[in-house]
């Protein structure tokens, strides 16, 4: 359905998107990109020739851009459908296809808003020409992409990622990088098969370059987010982070993360501290993914003094981490990060990591959203509770919401405990103060850097 | 002999390889009519109930069990093997990684996958698996399923009630092996013994979640309905096939894991679907049952499409989604109401 189309026959959703989408607060720049990535996908989906694929967290997309395949990332139209607040007709609509009412809710907007027709923008997305998923986060976008695949009879590989438990071994981890190497071997000829092209691996290792390249621009950009104050907050990470996550366009995503950077360290290397701004009254930490719905619950934080200064969510997804030289350690490195992700950590890692975390960036309070749509995001969280009040004492709050379905939120309840919480930080804070005071070290974490 | 429990959302788990080790394989399944307070105290309301139930037995029994084994399945075994193994103290644990795939590299990681689990129970009981005694296994494992595959016959010719097949097929995944072949060679003269399908009762094909407690079946028995096919794995899906009892008993256990009938979470995506609809054209029936359990996400999203997929078929479809409880007569309405539409229709009915 073209844009216009769609306005015409949905002006209720049109304004509904567009009165919400200008109160996040999202720079222009950003918001262009998003523009760029929506405006390319409607056009590649009526270029003849060009080829476009569905990937899912988590996929090396790398592979698609080696073979000129638009990536389409339906995931990110589902977060932005949920900025845009329109996300509910779509989830019912969805439950009236037979999606069950407790199934991801990223799924059931974008399953919603393709069978609507809906464009991009809006949650939809074309059909592709191939559909490539994984497990590594959860069941469920594998079994998405392969509805969808299956519906518009499309190819569809799965990318089997093996999954990382408490207590697995150097041995055990070998075994499973060998795996994820065969399979995106496999991964290779599946496409060459889709394209009739063949593989070009200097091509490919180019596009490795760049992705590691705009990994660790956005990389570096989390390190200013230990200073006081942070320069960005959950509320614009969560969308900061897909041009890195989308790769439609890697350089342009260099370009825009490189500029940010400037900004950052010409603001902090070269101001005084006291100039960069005031510091958070609390600094939080973030687990799971965001409430995209409900902009106002940051603003309320925000209100209270608290903001989210980092969120293994947006972080987790630059895996291009380190360097590779040859094509072999490429795709080792690739099997590593894809299974070792910090998003996926067993229990046993996943505890130091929120302990580390937590020192670097100087975190008060934590909070765990146990969402009702990804029971694998929320399995252990009782336990990361338990051990991160006993072994860093800081207050731990549990949010039961949902990503996507603003149904699930209870303003009211959520907000008295929200309260709460803060009262404790508070006190929590005071506490540690006095022990600092009467010669204790009173702190877990590193005094304002 | 001592009991190795596994805690399986499928037919994942590699029985005979813990046979071979000396132990008797026991499917945790959890129980129905006892409370999860103890499992909710680590895992969220919106989990599993099954899952839950399965934690919550493992928490009250596991001081009985020489170990427990965990198979991928799906993402409650996974995930949920840590919160096992952070709350259980005292038993030693075991993750075998059952690929979702039956291609050449799946085949190569699970083969690596079982070395390694071998290579942890030698190391952890101090015992040597060799080929003999996996070997043995193997043939006592292919007796088992070959009178499994022999009752499960006569379920469309015979009276057999469906809460009889579960029993059946549960007794099969909790019972010492050498003590299983007896019983169930004593239950198979038994239901050959029974009269015909009771007149009246609707042969259907039973797919989706697993049924994992007896008075579900009951239900289906009271609406009417017999269950003479299903993909169950506490059901077909645990015997419909024979493990290689040639050659490399190692490579023998992998080319099975990779011909039994495919659950929802596994590729070749048809794989289900025409294990479906062979088992509904060989048994010559027209209805089918399709259900998922509160929570069980990739049932309740394979269900869209293959409900949809046996339906175009021309087949007789009811999907629903049930809770974990012993008692529903809100569905026994439902599948009243779903019998009725099929005689209406002229389906097929054994006897009427």
């Amino acid at each position: 359905m073209s844009m216009l189309n769609f306005i015409f026959n949905n002006p209720g959703v049109f304004w509904e998107a567009t009165k919400n989408n200008l109160q996040q607060g999202i720079p222009l720049s950003l918001a262009s990109l998003f523009m760029d990535y929506q405006t390319k996908t409607e056009k590649f989906s009526q270029a003849p020739g060009k080829k476009l694929g569905v990937f899912t967290a988590g996929m090396p997309a790398e592979f698609l851009l080696a073979f000129d395949i638009f990536p389409i990332f339906p995931e990110a139209y589902a977060c932005m459908c949920g900025q845009a607040g329109i996300t509910q007709h779509l989830i019912e609509h969805a439950e009236g296809m037979g999606y069950s009412r407790d199934l991801c809710s990223y799924m059931k907007v974008n399953v919603g808003a393709m069978d609507k027709k809906y464009p991009c923008n809006f949650g939809g997305a074309p059909v592709a020409d191939c559909y490539i998923a994984s497990n590594g986060v959860c069941d469920t976008q594998a079994k998405w992409v392969e509805n969808t695949a299956r519906k518009y009879g499309r190819p569809y590989f799965l990318m089997d990622v093996p999954s990382p438990v408490s207590g697995s071994d150097d041995a055990k981890r070998e075994i499973d990088f060998e795996y994820e190497i065969a399979q995106m071997h496999d991964m290779i000829r599946f496409l060459e098969k889709v394209t009739g092209k063949t593989f070009d691996e200097e091509k490919f290792m180019g596009i490795i370059a760049k992705s590691q390249e705009v990994c660790r621009l956005y990389l570096e950009i989390y390190e200013y987010r230990k200073r006081f104050p942070s320069p960005f907050y959950f509320e614009i990470t969560r969308a900061l982070m897909f041009p890195q996550f989308g790769m439609w366009d890697l350089d342009g995503a260099a370009k825009y993360y490189r500029n940010i950077l400037n900004d950052i360290k010409k603001r902090y290397n070269d101001a005084p501290s006291g100039k960069i701004g005031k510091p958070e009254k609390y600094r939080l930490m973030w687990e799971g993914i965001t409430l995209w719905y409900n902009i106002d619950f940051y603003k309320y934080l925000a209100k209270k003094g608290a903001h989210v200064v980092y969120e293994p969510y947006t972080h987790a997804g630059a895996m291009r981490r380190e360097k590779t030289a040859t094509f072999d350690e490429t795709l080792r490195v690739m099997a590593k990060e894809n299974i070792s992700n910090f998003y996926t950590l067993d229990l046993e890692q996943r505890i130091p990591y929120f302990e580390q975390k937590i020192d670097e960036y100087s975190i008060d309070g934590l909070i765990l959203h146990a969402n009702l749509s990804c029971r694998p995001s929320s399995t252990g969280l009782q336990d990361l509770k338990t051990a991160i009040e006993k072994s860093v004492k800081i207050p731990v709050l549990i949010l039961n919401c949902d990503m996507d379905d603003p149904r699930a939120y209870a303003e009211g309840q959520i907000r008295t405990r929200v309260d709460a919480f803060i009262e404790m930080i508070e006190e929590n804070k005071k506490q540690k103060q006095k022990q600092i005071l009467s010669g204790g070290t009173g702190q877990w974490q590193t005094i304002n850097k | 002999m001592k009991t190795f429990a596994y805690f399986d959302s499928g037919h994942e788990f590699p029985e005979e390889i813990v046979m071979a080790a000396g132990f008797a394989p026991m499917k945790i399944l959890g129980n129905v009519h006892k409370g999860t307070a103890a499992a909710d105290e680590y895992l969220f309301p919106y989990f599993c109930p099954f899952t839950r139930a399965c934690l919550t037995d493992a928490l009250e029994n596991s001081g009985k069990w020489a170990g427990i084994g965990f198979a991928h399945g799906c993402d409650a075994t996974n995930r949920h093997f840590d919160v096992w193994k952070a709350h259980i103290k005292g038993v030693p644990f075991f993750w075998v990684n059952t690929p979702l795939k039956v291609d050449k590299a799946a085949q190569n990681f699970y083969r690596k996958e079982l070395k390694r689990f071998i290579e942890k129970l030698n190391k952890q009981y101090s015992i040597k698996i060799g080929d003999k005694e996996l070997k043995d296994a193997i043939v006592l494992s292919n007796q088992i399923k070959s009178l499994m595959r022999q009752l499960a016959s006569l379920r469309v010719k015979k009276d057999v009630p469906n809460s009889d097949y579960l029993k059946m097929t549960i007794k099969a995944v909790t019972t010492p092996k050498e003590l299983l072949v007896e019983e169930l060679k004593t239950m198979l003269a038994d239901w050959e013994g029974r009269g015909p399908l009771p007149a009246g009762k609707t042969p259907i094909l039973l797919t989706g979640s697993d049924v994992t407690f007896v008075e579900y079946m009951e239900l289906l028995d009271n609406a009417g309905f017999r269950v003479v096919r299903d993909d169950l794995s506490l059901g077909e899906r645990y015997f419909a096939t024979t493990i290689p009892d040639s050659g490399d008993p190692l490579e023998a256990l992998v080319t099975y894991a990779c011909n039994i009938p495919s659950p929802a979470t596994r590729v070749p995506v048809d794989g289900r679907l025409n294990y479906l609809l062979k088992a509904l054209n060989d048994t010559k029936m027209d209805a089918v049952v399709s259900q998922h359990l509160k929570f069980c996400e990739v049932y309740a999203i394979d269900s869209v499409w293959s409900v949809a997929a046996i339906k175009e078929k021309g087949y007789n479809v009811m999907h629903f989604e049930r809770d974990y409880t012993p008692a529903d007569n809100q569905l026994l309405t439902r599948l009243e109401a779903f019998k009725e539409t099929i005689q209406q229709k002229g389906g097929r009915h054994v006897n009427a």
